[in-house]
């Protein structure tokens, strides 16, 4: 039942970008996290992700063509003494495919709420983008994401799962503000708590206020590793 | 052919570690379909029922490394309720969700007394009431707190976020009737980095 709600979903994703008229591009978006913790309370991230694009459509052009977007280099230092409150600050080095490298430094804060079989996540992030031909860009974003277990009330290992998020970021970059949307819906699976393996859809709308509505959707498959 | 085993091999274990260190022990739960579930407990769980009302219905399958049980949860008069039935369909424990105003104050004050001269500061954020020892009551008044509490043996579990000179952690905590600490066990909660990156 759970499983068919997902596909439900993907597939009404799927269904509106088809129908609307604004610029689409859909491709792959390998990531691959690694974390381990430094101390009791100090924990370090590092994650590598990738965006492949495979298809785009805009009003004038239609390409079908495999290319590299972008990569982006992460490390983040996260504390955390309160079990279901975490700070974070992190660096990432853009390799942009088409464009110029960027640097971007962020900030976060991460609070969890245990439910009886949910947990949910919300993730209050700020960051600046600077590049050398670029004005900074700056961002701040709100991310809820829910994980659920597919049997049972708690998440097992060798099972899977359901997780979902809504990311609103507001940016503002020259003196413009821009507004970005990201829906995910992701099919989990628990090996343990070192290894997590996600299958999701990313959907992604930008452009809101300055240009043609963008729709961007990705096939995300992102291997978590915990050590 | 040996080669291309030996290949396929080391494919997988470069690809999927996680396999490979998924093998441990612990306890497993999962969702169950009241089919499979052993008759004495359907029938129990049926006799409750159609007495009285119960709501999202869910049974469930706990594994543990020494037995195994049937666990019924429901929502009755807006309590949530978790039932373990052993394999043979025998009721074994309930447990209920009691709200911290709905506890008897003297009770709650032994609670807070036990708890202030272990932690530095705590919150409680869940209580339960459990009942075990249940040989002496019939199925339909598992679900009466009253006859509950005349004929089996109580305990309460209670949730904490509790503070050491250490460090700051989830704790569940088992309080026996007369308000003492009998076990308490520090919860280890799962990774966030899927939640949080």
């Amino acid at each position: 039942m759970r499983l068919r709600s997902f596909y439900t979903g993907v597939l009404i994703i799927i269904a509106l970008s088809a129908l609307a008229q604004s610029p689409v591009s859909n491709g792959l978006f390998p990531e691959l996290s690694l974390s381990y913790a430094v101390s009791k309370d100090w924990k370090v991230l590092h994650k590598i992700e990738s965006q492949w694009q495979s298809y785009q459509h805009t009003s004038t052009q239609t390409s079908r063509s495999f290319k590299h977007t972008l990569t982006d280099l992460q490390w983040f230092i996260e504390y955390g003494k309160h079990p279901l409150m975490a700070f974070a600050i992190g660096y990432q080095y853009r390799i942009d495919g088409e464009d110029v490298d960027s640097h971007r430094s962020i900030q976060q804060v991460s609070f969890l709420q245990r439910g009886v079989a949910i947990r949910w996540s919300h993730r209050l992030r700020t960051d600046q983008t600077f590049s050398r031909v670029e004005s900074p860009e700056y961002r701040t974003r709100y991310r809820l994401k829910m994980q659920m277990p597919l049997s049972g009330q708690r998440i097992d290992p060798n099972e899977f799962y359901f997780s979902a998020s809504n990311e609103s970021l507001l940016g503002f970059q020259s003196g413009i503000f821009d507004y970005e949307n990201r829906v995910v819906a992701s099919l989990g699976y628990y090996f343990n708590d070192a290894n997590k393996l996600e299958t999701s859809i990313d959907y992604r709308t930008d452009r809101f206020f300055n240009a043609r509505l963008r729709q961007r959707i990705w096939l995300k498959i992102s291997w978590y590793v915990n050590i | 052919m040996l080669c291309y085993k030996g290949y396929y091999f080391f494919l997988m274990a470069v690809l999927f570690p996680a396999i490979l260190l998924a093998q441990e022990k612990r306890e497993i739960e999962k969702r169950i379909s009241e089919t499979s579930i052993d008759v004495s407990a359907k029938n129990c769980a049926h006799i409750l029922s159609a007495q009285k009302q119960l709501k999202r219905k869910k049974w469930y399958l706990q594994i543990k490394e020494q037995d195994s049980v049937y666990e019924l949860k429901f929502k009755y008069l807006k309590q949530n309720y978790s039932l373990e039935f052993n394999m043979d369909g025998s009721p074994e424990n309930v447990e209920v969700e009691f709200a911290k105003k709905a506890l008897e104050p003297s009770i709650l004050a032994k609670f807070k007394s036990a708890l202030s001269s272990r932690f530095e500061q705590y919150k409680i954020r869940k209580i339960q009431k459990g009942f075990e020892e249940l040989e002496s009551i019939n199925c339909e008044q598992l679900i009466i707190i009253d006859q509950l509490e005349k004929l089996a043996l109580v305990y309460y579990e209670i949730v904490i976020l509790g503070s050491t000179p250490e460090d700051k952690s989830l704790y569940e905590v088992t309080f026996d009737a007369s308000g003492s600490i009998v076990h308490l066990q520090k919860i280890i909660l799962q990774s966030t980095d899927v939640l949080d990156y």
